[in-house]
C-alpha cells in the first residue's frame, strides 16, 4: 500500500462569536487512501462541512484551525503558506459544493468557469495573468478555439452533459439542477486533482438525479483515479458509494470504520439511530425512528459525550470524555463509554435490559416515545 | 419576444408615462382656481388684452378641443411661446440645455469614479479603518445638500484660493479647459452627493456578494484574490446597484438646478425658477415635459444596460 | 425580518392581541438595541437634541426670528446679544435657526409620514390581492416614480403657490412609490406563510389579516425607511426653500437662510454656513440613527424588485 493521500490528525476548528468560542470541529482524525471514497456523515451542525472546509482552509476569518497535522500527499497543509495553499486549491484538490445553483457564478458561462481552472492550474499554454483574465471577462471573451475552452468542453462531455459545445456557452441558470452539479464536478476535475471534496453534492437534487450523480462520481474515481471525500447527512447514500465512513455528531467523531461494518454492526447508539432512519423497501416497520432531544450548543461546550442528551443508554460515565475504543473490525473505532472494556459489566447490564443488538429498531421507537 | 420586442415595449411604456405626465399637467394647469388669463396678466389687467390672451391660448374653445390642440402641439415639439420673451419655448429650452447637461454628465462621472472604488474597498476591508473613514465621509455626503457643498467649494476654491471662476459658464465650443473649469465645482458638488448614495449601495451590494457561495467556489478553485473580486464579484455587485440608477438621476437633477443658482450658471434650472416667478406657464410646461421625457428615457437606458449586464435576463 | 410563526388562536381578538404583543416586543427590542453602540447613540442624541430645541424654540430663542433688531452682519461670537451673529437685515441668526428647525422637522416627518401611510397601504393592497389590482396600482406607482421631486415641485408650486401643505404634498408624492414597493415586497414575501393561511382558515377577513398579521411583519423595514426618508425630505425641503419654491418667505427656513446668505458669502460667510451646518448636523444625526436601526432590524440596503 502506498502512502495515504490525506491524513488529518486531531483537527479542531473553532470560531469566536459574541457568546463565546464555538467549537465546530472537535479533535477529528481520519486517513484517506488513494482511490478511496471516504464518507463523512452527520446531521446539520455536526461539523462535517467545516471539517472539509478546514482542510482547504476556506473558513472565514473568525475561524481558527488547529491540528497536529494535515498531511496531503505527504505535505503538511498547516505549515504551507497562503500561496502554497492557493496552488493546491483547485489543482490537487477539487471541491464540489452542496447547492449548484448558488455555487456557480451567475455571470460567467459554465465553460468559462471550468476553463479558468484549466488555465490557472493546468498545463495549457495560456496566460492567466490578472489583466488577461479581466480582458477575457469584460472585453474579448474566451475563444472557443483556445485549449482551455476545448478542455472545458471535453470535461463537460466526460461528466455526461449532452451537447457540451453548446452547454459550455450557457450561463448556470440556463441549466437544470442536475446539469449544474455535473458542471461543478467537471470544474472540480479540471486540473486533474488527486482528491475531490464533495460537500453534500446531491442534497439539493431529486432522487433520480442523485442516483445519476452518484454513478458519475464512481465512474470518475475509476477513470481519473481520484480520491473523494463524500459529505452527506444520508447514511443510505454512504452505503451506496463509500468505502470508509466517519460518523460525526456535534463536531466529534462518534464512530468510524469501513462502511459494511458500520452499517451491519453499528456500536454507537447514535449510528444505530441514524441507521434506523434509513427507510427500506423491505420495511415492516410502521414508524421510522425519531430521536428526540436537541443537539447541544457548540458554544462553551460541556465535556462528555455530546449525544448523551438524546441517547437511550445514557448513564453516569457519559459526562466524562470518552476515549476511542477498538471495534469489531480492523479499523472500526467507536467513542462511547458503553464499549469501554472496563465497563463490560455495565454494558452487559445495559444489553440485557434493552436488548441492544437484537431488536434495536422497535426498542428505539419505545425509547423515543417514552422520552 | 426578442430583444427588439423588449426594447419596443419599453419605449412604448416610457412614452405612455410621458403621455400620462403631460395629461396630468394639462389637467393640473386647467384646474388652477380662477381664470388663467387673470392668473397670467394679473387682476387689474386691461379686459381687451385679457380677451386677446384667451383667444391666443384657445381658452374659449371647449376643453377637449384645447386638449387635442395641446397634445398635437407637443407631439410636433411645439410648446407655444414664452409669455415673457415671446420666443418659442423649444428654442428657449434648447438654448439653455448645454450647461445643465454638462454639469449632470460630469457629476455622474465624478460620482462613479468616487463610489465604485470606495465602495469596493470599504466592503472588502469591512470594519477596517479605511471602511470607517469611507463610511463616515459617505454619511456626510448623504447628509449635506449639494448646494451647500457647492457654496463651501466656492468659498474655498474660488474665494480663498481664487483657483477657479466663481460664476458663469463657458460653452464647450470655447475649449475644453475653460468649459471644464467653469463646471468642475458645481459638478463636484453634485457628484459628491450622488457618489455618497452610490457608494453606500456598492458597499452593501459588494458585502452581499462576498458572502455568496460562488465566491467561496472561486476561492476553492485557487484563484488570485483580485481576480476573485473583479472577475467573479464586481459584475454581480453592480447588477443590483444599477436598478437604483433612476434614483440617482432624480437626485442629480435636483442638485444640478440648485447648483446652477449657486454658481450663477444660466441653464434650465435658472430658467425654471425665473419662469415660476414670472408665471410663464408655457415655459414651465415645456420644461416639465422635457424633464419627464429625459428622465423616462434615461431610466429606459438603465433598464437596457441592466439586461446587458445581467445574464439571467435574455430576450 | 424574522418570520417565526406567531401563535394563532381561535378568536380574532386573541390572534391580533398575541400578534401585536409578539411583534411590538421585538420591534421595541430592536429599537432599544440601537442605543447600545456609538453610531446609534450619536444619532439618537443629535436627533433628540435638535427636536427639543425645535419644540422649545419660543422659550429658547432670545429674539423674535423676524424682528429686525440688531446691526446687520454681526459675526458669530462678537456680541453676547447675538451669539451666532445677525443676517443681512440684522435679524438674530440663532433664533432664526431654532424656528427654521421646526419647519424642517415638521415637513420632514409630515411628508414622510403621509408617504409612509399612503404608500404602505397601496403596497399592501397591491401585494395582498395581486392580479389586476396589483397591475393597475403598480402602473400608477411607476408613473409616480417617473416624476422627480423637482418636477412635482415646479408643478405644484406654480399652480397652487407656496405653503407648508404644498411642500409636504410635493415630498410625500415623490416618496409614495418607495413605501409602496416596500409594502408590496414584504407582503409578497409572507403572503404564503402558514400563519397567514391559518388566519384565513379560521375565517378572518382580509382587513383583519392585513392589519393584524401583515402590517406588524413589516414594521422593521418601514421604520428604517421612514427614518432615512425623513432625512432626505429635510434635504429636499431645504433645496426647495433655497430655490424659493419652499414655504412662504415670511417663515424662516434653513434653505432660505442659506439662499439669502449666498449673496454675502465672500464677506459674511456665517450667514450661509450656519444654516448649512444646521441642515448637515440634523440629517447626519437622522441618517446615523437610521443606519443603526437598519443594522438592528437587519434590513438590506439594496433590493432587486
Amino acid at each position: 500500500m502506498t502512502e495515504p493521500i490525506l491524513e488529518v490528525k486531531n483537527l479542531t476548528t473553532s470560531f469566536s462569536t459574541d457568546e463565546g468560542e464555538l467549537i465546530a470541529v472537535d479533535d477529528v482524525s481520519f486517513t484517506i487512501d488513494r482511490g478511496e471514497i471516504f464518507g463523512i456523515v452527520g446531521e446539520s451542525g455536526s461539523g462535517k462541512s467545516v471539517t472539509a472546509l478546514s482542510i482547504l482552509q476556506l473558513i472565514d476569518s473568525t475561524g481558527q484551525i488547529d491540528a497536529d497535522e494535515i498531511l496531503f500527499d505527504g505535505e503538511d497543509l498547516l505549515s504551507a503558506s497562503d500561496e502554497e495553499i492557493r496552488q493546491i486549491r483547485g489543482s490537487k484538490m477539487g471541491m464540489i459544493f452542496q447547492n449548484p445553483s448558488t455555487s456557480l457564478n451567475p455571470v460567467l458561462t459554465v465553460g468559462e468557469q471550468i476553463a479558468e481552472v484549466v488555465r490557472h492550474h493546468g498545463d495549457v499554454d495560456e496566460s492567466d495573468s490578472f489583466w488577461r483574465e479581466m480582458g477575457r471577462k469584460y472585453v474579448t471573451g474566451t475563444s472557443t478555439q483556445s485549449p482551455s475552452w476545448k478542455r472545458a468542453v471535453s470535461l463537460l462531455e466526460k461528466v455526461g452533459i449532452p451537447a457540451p459545445e453548446e452547454r459550455a456557452k450557457d450561463y448556470p441558470h440556463q441549466l437544470s439542477g442536475g446539469m449544474k452539479q455535473r458542471a461543478m464536478i467537471a470544474q472540480a476535475l479540471a486540473a486533474d486533482p488527486e482528491l475531490i471534496i464533495a460537500d453534500e453534492p446531491t442534497t439539493a437534487l431529486d432522487v433520480t438525479i442523485e442516483a445519476q450523480i452518484l454513478a458519475e462520481l464512481e465512474n470518475l474515481r475509476e477513470e481519473f483515479d481520484v480520491s473523494i471525500i463524500f459529505i452527506t447527512h444520508d447514511l443510505g447514500v454512504i452505503r451506496e458509494i463509500c468505502d470508509n465512513v466517519t460518523v460525526m455528531y456535534a463536531g466529534e467523531v462518534m464512530e468510524a470504520g469501513d462502511v459494511r461494518t458500520i452499517i451491519e454492526d453499528p456500536w454507537h447508539p447514535y449510528t444505530q439511530d441514524l441507521i434506523a432512519c434509513i427507510p427500506r423497501l423491505s420495511d415492516d416497520r410502521e414508524w421510522l425512528t425519531v430521536s428526540e432531544g436537541n443537539v447541544p450548543s457548540l458554544v462553551n461546550k460541556e465535556p462528555g459525550c455530546p449525544y448523551r442528551y438524546r441517547c437511550d443508554y445514557e448513564f453516569g460515565e457519559c459526562t466524562t470524555e470518552s476515549e476511542k475504543f477498538a471495534g469489531s473490525s480492523a479499523n472500526h473505532q467507536v467513542k462511547c463509554h458503553l464499549h469501554d472494556p472496563e465497563h463490560d459489566e455495565q454494558l452487559a447490564t445495559m444489553e440485557r435490559e434493552s436488548g441492544l443488538y437484537d431488536s434495536q429498531s422497535t426498542d428505539s421507537i419505545d425509547g423515543g416515545v417514552s422520552q | 419576444m426578442g430583444l427588439r420586442g423588449y426594447v419596443l415595449k419599453r419605449i412604448a411604456h416610457a412614452l405612455l408615462v410621458v403621455y400620462l405626465v403631460t395629461t396630468v399637467l394639462f389637467i393640473g394647469i386647467r384646474s388652477v382656481p380662477g381664470d388663467p388669463a387673470v392668473l397670467i396678466l394679473g387682476r387689474d389687467a386691461d379686459p381687451a388684452a385679457m380677451q386677446e390672451l384667451r383667444e391666443s391660448l384657445g381658452l374659449n374653445e371647449p376643453i377637449y378641443v384645447q386638449y387635442v390642440r395641446w397634445m398635437s402641439g407637443i407631439m410636433r415639439g411645439d410648446f407655444g411661446n414664452s409669455l415673457f420673451t415671446n420666443q418659442p419655448v423649444t428654442d428657449t429650452i434648447f438654448g439653455l440645455v448645454e450647461p445643465t447637461i454638462s454639469i449632470a454628465i460630469v457629476a455622474m462621472i465624478i460620482a462613479i469614479f468616487i463610489a465604485i472604488p470606495a465602495g469596493i474597498i470599504s466592503a472588502v476591508r469591512q470594519y477596517s479603518i479605511e471602511d470607517d473613514i469611507v463610511t463616515f465621509v459617505s454619511f456626510i455626503g448623504l447628509s449635506q445638500p449639494s448646494f451647500f457643498t457647492g457654496i463651501l467649494l466656492l468659498l474655498i476654491f474660488a474665494g480663498h484660493f481664487q483657483l477657479l471662476p466663481a460664476f458663469g459658464y463657458n460653452p464647450i465650443s470655447e475649449g475644453i479647459l475653460p468649459w471644464l473649469s467653469s463646471i468642475i465645482l458645481p459638478a463636484t458638488a453634485a457628484g459628491i452627493s450622488s457618489g455618497a448614495v452610490l457608494m453606500r449601495m456598492v458597499r452593501s451590494s459588494m458585502l452581499d456578494v462576498l458572502n455568496e457561495d460562488y465566491m467561496r467556489t472561486a476561492e476553492a478553485k485557487g484563484l488570485d484574490k483580485n481576480l476573485i473580486l473583479f472577475k467573479h464579484g464586481l459584475q454581480n455587485a453592480l447588477i443590483p446597484v444599477l436598478t437604483l440608477g433612476g434614483l440617482l438621476f432624480g437626485a442629480l437633477l435636483g442638485g444640478t438646478v440648485t447648483l446652477e443658482i449657486v454658481f450663477g450658471i444660466n441653464g434650465i434650472g435658472r430658467l425654471v425658477i425665473q419662469s415660476i416667478s414670472r408665471r410663464d406657464f408655457p415655459v414651465i410646461q415645456g420644461v416639465v415635459i422635457i424633464i419627464a421625457f429625459v428622465f423616462v428615457m434615461l431610466n429606459l437606458v438603465v433598464d437596457l444596460l441592466y439586461t446587458a449586464i445581467n445574464p439571467k435576463i435574455r430576450y | 425580518m424574522s418570520h417565526e410563526k406567531p401563535p394563532t388562536g381561535r378568536f380574532q381578538g386573541v390572534v391580533q392581541y398575541t400578534q401585536t404583543v409578539w411583534n411590538d416586543s421585538i420591534a421595541l427590542d430592536r429599537i432599544r438595541e440601537t442605543t447600545t453602540h456609538r453610531k446609534g447613540q450619536l444619532g439618537f442624541l443629535t436627533v433628540v437634541g435638535i427636536a427639543l430645541l425645535a419644540v422649545f424654540a419660543p422659550i429658547v430663542a432670545p429674539h423674535d426670528p423676524q424682528a429686525i433688531d440688531g446691526t446687520p452682519f454681526i459675526a458669530p461670537g462678537m456680541t453676547g446679544e447675538h451669539i451666532l451673529g445677525t443676517d443681512s437685515y440684522g435679524r438674530d441668526i440663532f433664533s432664526r435657526l431654532l424656528y427654521g428647525g421646526r419647519i424642517s422637522l415638521v415637513i420632514g416627518i409630515g411628508a414622510t409620514g403621509v408617504a409612509a401611510v399612503v404608500g404602505t397601504i397601496i403596497g399592501v393592497i397591491s401585494g395582498y390581492y395581486g392580479g389586476l389590482v396589483d397591475d393597475v396600482l403598480m402602473r400608477f406607482i411607476d408613473a409616480l416614480w417617473a416624476l422627480p421631486w423637482l418636477v412635482l415641485a415646479i408643478l405644484i408650486i406654480s399652480i397652487f403657490g407656496r405653503s407648508i401643505t404644498n411642500v409636504i404634498l410635493i415630498i410625500s408624492i415623490a416618496y409614495i412609490d418607495d413605501f409602496a414597493r416596500i409594502g408590496r415586497g414584504e407582503v409578497l414575501a409572507i403572503r404564503e406563510e402558514e400563519y397567514i393561511l391559518a388566519a384565513k382558515n379560521i375565517g378572518l377577513g382580509d382587513l383583519s389579516i392585513m392589519s393584524g398579521t401583515v402590517l406588524p411583519n413589516m414594521v422593521g423595514p418601514i421604520i428604517v425607511q421612514f427614518t432615512i426618508f425623513t432625512a432626505r425630505a429635510i434635504l429636499v425641503e431645504s433645496a426647495l426653500s433655497f430655490l424659493g419654491l419652499g414655504v412662504s418667505p415670511a417663515t424662516p427656513t434653513w434653505g432660505m437662510m442659506l439662499g439669502d446668505g449666498r449673496d454675502y458669502i465672500m464677506d459674511a460667510w456665517h450667514i450661509a454656513i450656519l444654516p448649512g451646518l444646521a441642515i448637515v448636523i440634523t440629517t447626519l444625526g437622522i441618517n446615523l440613527y437610521g443606519d443603526a436601526l437598519r443594522d438592528s432590524f437587519d434590513v438590506k440596503q439594496t433590493r432587486e424588485d
